[in-house]
């Protein structure tokens, strides 16, 4: 079974996506309401998460910072981070695309195909 | 003795007094030129204050631009946020995973998710046209085949076809050679699917929309064909606007945002296309004969069509009473980020004999127009510049500015090719020199530059110092 750790500050999201990813996938979901609790659930989390998706825009840390911080941790660096954002313009999606996460998806996403779109992006063959 | 005395005496008086009047038109004269001083520096204060007061509405117009992209962004991202959860419990509710729902619940929960759908679809176009307008949207030209395009179309609107009981059929009454034109795919795709999404939701079930392609040596053209209820005559213009639809129930109950073909006729103008709507060639003859019931509805046909000399950037704007048939003559910079532009643009130019520089971004037209302005002759100096309105980085009024701000590139005649018309901008016109507005016609460019440099060459003739520069009314 897949655990995903979802990061997002606002609950609504964050309750809808993992029931979407339970529902339809079965997988475990955790939580996360900011990036500095993202890094610490990640981090205490054993066996680690299979993937983190993380929202772009939060209060006090921003997705790209807490992925960079990820980076910096040897025991996070190596799990894939999906951005899940809601600024769909093409100049956001080149800064994002940058910033070397494993993928970019966008809100407000289908709650029937996310899982199907995660496994889609890592190449997860469920 | 005393005779020659008073000669003496008289020849001094006289030079005296004659030393008197020439001092006193000295006076005059020094006073004169006192007032002269006066009011040169005067003018030139005013000059001074004029200038302050243009960089002033350049830095305020630039700062507007950047305010409302900001905007836009911000808005487009906020309204995403509670769509998200609206979509998303709605979804999961009504897909029944989490346990059934009565069959009354049910309805209502479609109702909540086909209008969040039509939401976010409408926010979607609403970016999407406002991207493509400002000029933002990037072009990428490249040798397509309308044909495979069609095809491309016609397959992913297959499901929704078979949904609606729509049989599309593809015909091709053009040689194979004949088909290719120079398009951005993405966006002739955007424009058929959403074409033949029209012509499914507006056709009444088991009838057929049948896509046509023709060309001939002057254009190559496609049409869409629907046996749907038809649209009025005094409407077939006004669909193309924004928010436009021929019944206002139209977007609640077809589920369209009512931007769709004012997109479509964005990006086909962009590609110096002409997009327009028709009744059924038949159906007038048809309904003389009093034979409606045998054709039944009237239907639509929805034409695009592109001129084989259009290139894209080309429009159908009426071209300009001027002489372009004159050789043009002097170095033009070019400056867009969009290489297919810039290509195009320099193509046209050095056809009429000028000699062309690119530059992608401000940051380079302005090092090149320096490092060209320090040159020493016989090299040639700048003679204009085409400046893109929206480039990344820094922006076109900015780069307008900082060129105008620089007494080496102050005097180069800068004419701005921008989507948006000068009487939308009417603060920046007197900033250059020159506009022509995007999509462009080849002719108009020309003219517009001719008139620029004859404006430039007949006021270095007049005052070498005294450079002014001639609003271009439009």
């Amino acid at each position: 079974m897949r655990r995903i750790l979802i990061i997002d500050d606002e609950e609504d999201i964050r309750e809808v996506a993992a029931l979407s990813l339970e529902a339809t996938a079965g997988w475990e979901v955790a939580t996360a309401c900011n990036g500095a609790d993202g890094l610490r659930a990640a981090a205490n989390s054993r066996p680690f998460p299979d993937a983190i998706l993380m929202d772009v825009m939060m209060p006090d840390m921003d997705g790209p910072t807490t992925f960079r911080l990820m980076q910096q941790n040897p025991d996070l660096a190596g799990i894939p981070v999906l951005l899940l954002t809601a600024k769909v313009q093409g100049v956001d999606q080149r800064r994002f695309a940058g910033l070397g996460v494993t993928a970019v998806l966008f809100k407000p996403f289908n709650p029937l195909t996310l899982a199907e779109q995660i496994c889609e992006k890592l190449g997860w063959k469920e | 003795m005393s005779f020659s005395l008073y000669i003496f005496i008289g020849l001094f008086l006289l030079c005296i007094c004659l030393l008197g009047v020439l001092a006193l038109r000295l006076a005059r004269k020094i006073r004169q030129q006192q007032r002269d001083l006066g009011g040169l520096s005067e003018s030139l204060q005013r000059s001074r204050e004029d200038a302050a007061e243009q960089k002033n509405r350049l830095a305020e117009r630039s700062d507007l631009d950047r305010a409302k992209d900001e905007f836009i962004s911000t808005v487009s991202h906020e309204l995403r946020t509670p769509l998200t959860s609206i979509r998303g419990a709605l979804g999961l509710l009504s897909s029944g995973l989490l346990g059934n729902v009565d069959t009354r619940a049910q309805n209502l929960l479609r109702i909540a998710s086909t209008n969040t759908e039509r939401l976010i679809r409408l926010i979607n176009d609403i970016l999407d046209l406002e991207r493509m307008e400002s000029g933002r949207a990037p072009v990428n030209v490249r040798r397509c085949s309308l044909y495979d395009l069609a095809r491309e179309a016609v397959d992913s609107m297959s499901a929704l076809a078979e949904a609606a009981q729509i049989r599309i059929e593809l015909n091709s009454y053009a040689a194979h050679d004949s088909i290719y034109f120079n398009a951005d795919p993405d966006r002739i795709l955007q424009v058929l699917t959403n074409l033949l999404s029209n012509a499914i939701k507006f056709s009444p079930p088991v009838s057929t929309v049948s896509v046509q392609i023709e060309a001939n040596a002057e254009a190559l053209s496609l049409k869409v064909v629907d046996r749907g209820r038809g649209i009025p005559a005094d409407k077939l213009e006004s669909i193309f606007d924004r928010f436009q639809q021929v019944e206002s129930s139209d977007s609640s109950k077809k589920g369209g945002t009512g931007l769709g073909l004012a997109i479509c006729r964005s990006i086909i103008h962009q590609h110096g296309g002409v997009i327009w709507a028709q009744p059924n060639q038949g159906w007038a003859q048809a309904n003389q004969n009093e034979a409606m019931t045998k054709h039944g509805n009237p239907g639509t046909t929805f034409c695009v069509q592109f001129s084989r000399n259009a290139r894209v950037g080309d429009s159908i704007l009426p071209v300009a009473a001027t002489d372009v048939t004159e050789r043009g003559e002097g170095l033009i910079l070019v400056c867009d980020d969009d290489p297919g532009i810039r290509t195009v643009v320099s193509e046209q130019l050095s056809r009429h004999g000028y000699d062309v520089i690119e530059a992608g971004s401000g940051e380079e037209v302005i090092a090149l127009a320096r490092e060209q302005a320090m040159r020493d002759a016989p090299s040639p100096a700048i003679s204009a510049i085409l400046l893109d309105h929206y480039l990344p980085g820094l922006s076109g009024w900015e780069t307008l500015r900082q060129l105008k701000n620089s007494p080496t590139t102050a005097a180069i005649p800068v004419i701005v090719l921008s989507v948006s018309s000068p009487s939308e901008r009417p603060l920046l016109v007197g900033e250059a020199q020159g506009w022509v507005q995007k999509p462009y016609n080849e002719d108009l460019l020309l003219a517009e530059l001719g008139r620029v440099l004859k404006a430039r060459a007949k006021a270095v003739k007049i005052s070498k110092h005294d450079f002014r520069t001639s609003r271009l009314t439009v």
